[in-house]
Formats: structure tokens, C-alpha cells, sequence
């Protein structure tokens, strides 16, 4: 079926301060159900460098950059973490009892599975003072040439002619989990209670009632904007083509995905001998091989369209310091909801 | 339905007529006077992008009875299998599992799921759901789970132990349901077995191994 809009959205890396709040928002909405959910975080924030969520998601492969037949399931301990219980009815004595100052404790004891979502916030990569790390929100991309759909032999996953939303029905889903493998990013999961897939639906039904996605609603830093790809009115489609100042995460994984990054500035390192150089501390180099405008990109290309950015984003910066007028710089401030979500 | 002399054939099949009940207990009197009819399952599916079962592991062997007591119809089958895989808690994991397939209005259909004007009714059973389920297909991919409670008819007993799983699936020969095949005494009807072995990251869908069509006569 020929899809007839496609919902798009922007995510401000420079804005994300990694609180957390999408994702608690999207876990308490949708996945906070059964046992099957736990381990599922259908929007997460990962800290980069690091290792992602699930872990090394980026290594994995998917449905159109991969053997097919040698693409890993992940595993939910190892590589979603296990969901752990605290103790806090004991520590909080909800329950009444007198037990004197007990620890907060996780369970199962975190030593036997040593990873979680979050397993490496803020750890980053460097060397003080030019030590560094940026926050990375990720839900379903949404993508244009979805592999989850691809991959599945049942029809299970769809792509909403509306508005190009990527669900799973559930009544089609025998859980074979080949959109697991499929999905490059990673962004399909398994319910083992359920016993079939489930994945980010964009919150399709405050979307039918015009209502932002609850990740972004939620979101302190108000980093997002969501709007249709044809509209060339909205500020989404300002961001992508006009300023020309968002890009596709791995758009080499050939899925054409519809979430795009404003990438992050950082302040310059110093050099050895204490002075401020020319490079963020973040290097081009790693953000070149994250992000980028589409699949046949090179690498040269996108280290030279991070660059146009950057240079884009410290001059409209500039031109409001001195006292002028951005478009650009209105947009990103974002001061109201009306400004981030036009659907 | 036209009879088909296929008797000696390995592809035969005879459902024994039994007088008096029959339960789904596998040391039932009944199973023991009824004679077993080995099949072999070697034909890989090749699905696009999915897996398909190794070379040299698709000859599985599968030990069929069936009886019929003029009201209900019982499929006794047992396969070896060295380890069972029943729980499925890990994105790894799947299920050991089972089917039969018999055309639903035509005499025959494709035996890969049918196709839209050959659909075909299928039993399919898997070691973690325990429970069968009634299904029809019109074409690979098409599968559906019928939800008519007419079809909510079918009961089944499964059991492992000593490297042999044992499934017996019983159902009323005649139904309401559109969605199932009715089963008239004289008669020979199509039917197609498949097996998947579970395990890690393991068998599925179209990744399994099936038999030819079978030939199986209601005495």
C-alpha cells in the first residue's frame, strides 16, 4: 500500500540532558504491563561512546547489511539487562517493621548479569580534561524501507498508509522473531509471556488525536519536534531541508529511517600545553560514522556535512548573541508545544 | 472423495475404527491394537530470508496411529527428540513443535499452506503454548488461527520423556466449523505432517521439515 505522508522527527542532541523522562514516560505508557515488558525500553537514552541498549546494537546487523542467516538474537539478560526489583518497601518500611538502616538493594544481585539499559551512563571516552560523551534518545525509526517488515514472513509488521507508522499486529505476530533480527537498530523486541513482538508504535493514537508522541510531550530539554514530511511549513521540515541541519542515524543500514539528530557541539579540547584547540572534544570523526544525510553517503561527505552544520549552528548562535534574529535559533529554543508538534 | 488403493504403500495411512470410548491416555487399549505407520519428513521449505534446516538433519522419522470411534478422531504421534525444548524465556529460544495439514475443501491443495482457493486446515501444536491450535491457511504466510468457537474442539496430550516426545491430538470427526475438515468414514483424505526442532535461535515458520502428502483412509 503506497504510503501517503510520513511522520518524521527531530531529536536536538545539543538539548537531550539525559534525564530519563521519555523514557520513563514511554515505559509507564505503553510497556509497564506484564513480566514480558520488563526488559523492554521502546524509547531508551543511551550515553555515546558506550555501548547501547541492547549492547553493541550496532554490531549486530540487520535485514539489508547483513548474512541473514548469521544475525545474533540478543539475550535478554546479556543484552537488555535484567530488569532488577529494589527493596524499597523494606528500606522505605512501608510494609511497618524495625529492621535499622537496611541497604538499598537490587535483585537479582547485579554481578550475575552485569548489564542493564543504562549500564554505562555517562561514562564516555577521554582523558580529562578533554574526557566526553553525549546522550543519544532512540526509539523506532519509523523507517521508509523498514527491514522488520521485510524480514517477516507472515505480514505481521505494517506500514500505516497515513501517516508511515510501522506497527506489529499482534493477531498476525507468531513471535518467529526474524523482525528482531531484522531491524538494524534493534528497535523490535520480544515479549517471551506474550509470546509475539512488539515494538515503538509512535503513541499512534494521540497522533490520531493531534497530540505529540508522550516521549516528546514528556521530554524536559524539549528536544523534539514531530511533524509530516510534506509539510513544508512545519519547523520539522525547516530542520531537515531548510537550515539542512538534521541527519539519519547509520542511514548506510539502508532502511531510510524517518528519526533524525541535530548532531552535538562541544567545547574544544586543550592541548598539552593547556591551550583551546580547534577540535570539539567530541570527534567528528566518531559522530561521521554514526550519522549522516542517506545511504550512499561516503565518509568524506559526512564529515563534511557535520562540519556545515556546526558552522551553521554557531552562526545563527552568533547572530543572536549580537543581538540580531534566527529562524533557525527560534526553532531550536522551541518556546511552545505548538512550535514542536505540528501534525 | 475417490478411494486410492495405496495399501502397503508407506504413505498410507488407516484411522482403525474402535467401539466404545477412547481417551487421550497414551497407553489407552486402543493404541495397542492399532498397527504404527512410520513416516518419513525430508523436504526442506525454502522461505526468502529465512533460515532453512541444515543439510543432514532433515530425515526425521515420525510414528503414526489413528483411531476413530465413529464420534471422535485420535492422532497419535511420536518422534525422537534427544532434548526437548519446551520453555521459551529468551530471545534465543524456541519451541519444539508439530503439525498436520489436511486440504479443507478440496481434495488436494498445495502443500506448502494451500493457496486462497485451496486452503488448507492445519493442527498445529508447539511444546510451549500446550495447546493445539486449529488453523487455516490459504498460502505461505497466510496462516490464521481460527477463532470460531466451533473450531475450539480440538484437545491433545503431550508428553516427553526418554528422548521421545508424544503427542496425541484428538477432535470431533464431524464439525460446525467451516474452518476444519469433517471426517466421513470410507473415505481418504490428503495429509501432510511438519516438524520443527527447537533450540537456539532454531526452527520456525517456514524454517521446518515436512512430509509428502500422506494418504489417510477412515476404515
Amino acid at each position: 500500500m503506497a504510503i501517503m505522508r510520513q511522520i518524521q522527527m527531530v531529536f536536538d542532541l545539543n538539548k537531550c540532558i539525559g534525564c530519563h523522562t521519555c523514557a520513563m514516560a514511554c515505559k509507564t505508557m505503553w510497556t509497564d504491563r506484564d513480566a514480558g515488558q520488563m526488559h523492554m525500553y521502546w524509547m531508551n537514552v543511551e550515553t555515546r561512546p558506550g555501548t547501547g541498549y541492547p549492547k553493541d546494537w550496532e554490531n549486530l546487523g540487520g535485514w539489508f547489511n547483513a548474512d541473514r542467516n548469521t544475525i545474533p538474537l540478543p539475550h535478554i539478560h546479556e543484552g537488555y539487562g535484567t530488569p532488577w526489583e529494589y527493596n524499597y518497601k523494606e528500606v522505605l518500611k512501608t510494609e511497618g517493621g524495625d529492621t535499622p538502616a537496611p541497604k538499598l538493594i537490587p535483585s537479582p544481585d547485579p554481578s550475575e548479569y552485569p548489564y542493564a539499559s543504562n549500564w554505562d551512563e555517562d561514562v564516555g571516552k577521554g582523558t580529562f580534561p578533554n574526557s566526553y560523551y553525549f546522550y543519544l534518545p532512540r526509539i523506532c525509526n519509523h523507517c521508509t524501507d523498514p527491514a522488520c517488515l521485510e524480514a517477516c514472513p507472515r505480514q505481521a509488521v505494517y506500514k500505516r498508509s497515513e501517516d508511515g507508522i510501522v506497527l506489529i499486529d499482534p493477531k498476525r505476530c507468531r513471535g518467529y522473531r526474524y523482525c528482531v533480527k531484522g531491524c538494524p537498530y534493534k528497535k523490535v523486541y520480544y515479549n517471551p509471556e506474550e509470546k509475539i513482538s512488539q515494538k515503538c508504535v509512535f503513541c499512534y493514537p494521540r497522533i490520531e488525536e493531534r497530540k505529540g508522541n508522550f516521549c516528546s510531550t514528556q521530554c524536559a530539554g524539549r528536544i523534539s519536534w514531530i511533524g509530516y514530511a510534506d509539510d513544508t511549513k512545519s519547523n520539522i521540515y525547516k530542520l531537515i531541508n531548510t537550515w539542512k541541519v538534521a541527519l539519519r542515524l547509520h542511514p548506510e543500514y539502508k532502511t531510510e529511517p524517518n528519526v533524525f539528530y541535530i548532531p552535538p557541539l562541544s567545547p574544544p579540547t586543550y592541548s598539552f600545553t593547556s591551550k583551546l584547540t580547534d577540535s570539539p572534544r567530541i570527534p567528528i570523526d566518531m559522530l561521521a560514522k554514526m550519522f549522516g544525510d542517506t545511504h550512499d553517503q561516503n565518509y568524506d561527505q559526512r564529515v563534511t556535512r557535520i562540519k556545515q552544520i556546526f558552522d551553521i549552528l554557531q552562526n545563527e548562535r552568533n547572530k543572536v548573541a549580537s543581538g540580531g534574529n534566527s529562524e533557525l535559533i527560534d526553532i531550536l529554543i522551541s518556546r511552545s508545544e505548538a512550535d514542536r508538534f505540528q501534525i | 472423495m475417490p478411494d486410492h488403493d495405496l495399501s502397503g504403500s508407506s504413505r498410507a495411512i488407516t484411522a482403525v475404527y474402535i467401539q466404545g470410548p477412547v481417551t487421550l491416555a497414551p497407553l489407552d487399549p486402543a493404541w495397542i491394537q492399532t498397527p504404527e505407520t512410520v513416516i518419513t519428513l525430508s523436504r526442506r521449505i525454502h522461505e526468502t530470508g529465512a533460515k532453512m534446516v541444515d543439510m543432514g538433519n532433515e530425515n526425521r522419522r515420525i510414528k503414526v496411529k489413528v483411531v476413530h470411534n465413529g464420534t471422535d478422531i485420535f492422532f497419535f504421534y511420536q518422534w525422537d527428540e534427544s532434548t526437548p525444548n519446551v520453555t521459551v524465556n529468551d530471545y534465543s529460544l524456541f519451541a519444539d513443535a508439530f503439525a498436520m495439514e489436511i486440504p479443507l475443501i478440496t481434495e488436494v491443495s498445495p502443500i506448502w499452506m494451500g493457496a486462497k482457493d485451496k486452503p488448507v486446515n492445519i493442527i498445529y501444536w508447539r511444546a510451549d503454548l500446550a495447546r493445539p491450535e486449529n488453523i487455516v491457511g490459504g498460502g505461505i504466510g497466510t496462516t490464521q488461527i481460527s477463532s470460531d468457537t466451533e473450531s475450539q474442539n480440538i484437545r491433545h496430550y503431550q508428553n516427553w520423556a526418554n528422548g521421545v516426545w508424544t503427542v496425541i491430538i484428538t477432535r470431533p470427526m464431524t464439525t460446525a466449523s467451516h474452518n476444519q475438515v469433517s471426517f466421513v468414514r470410507s473415505a481418504t483424505y490428503r495429509l501432510a505432517l511438519a516438524n520443527w526442532k527447537g533450540g537456539s535461535d532454531a526452527e520456525r515458520g517456514g524454517n521446518k521439515i515436512i512430509s509428502d502428502w500422506l494418504y489417510l483412509f477412515i476404515k
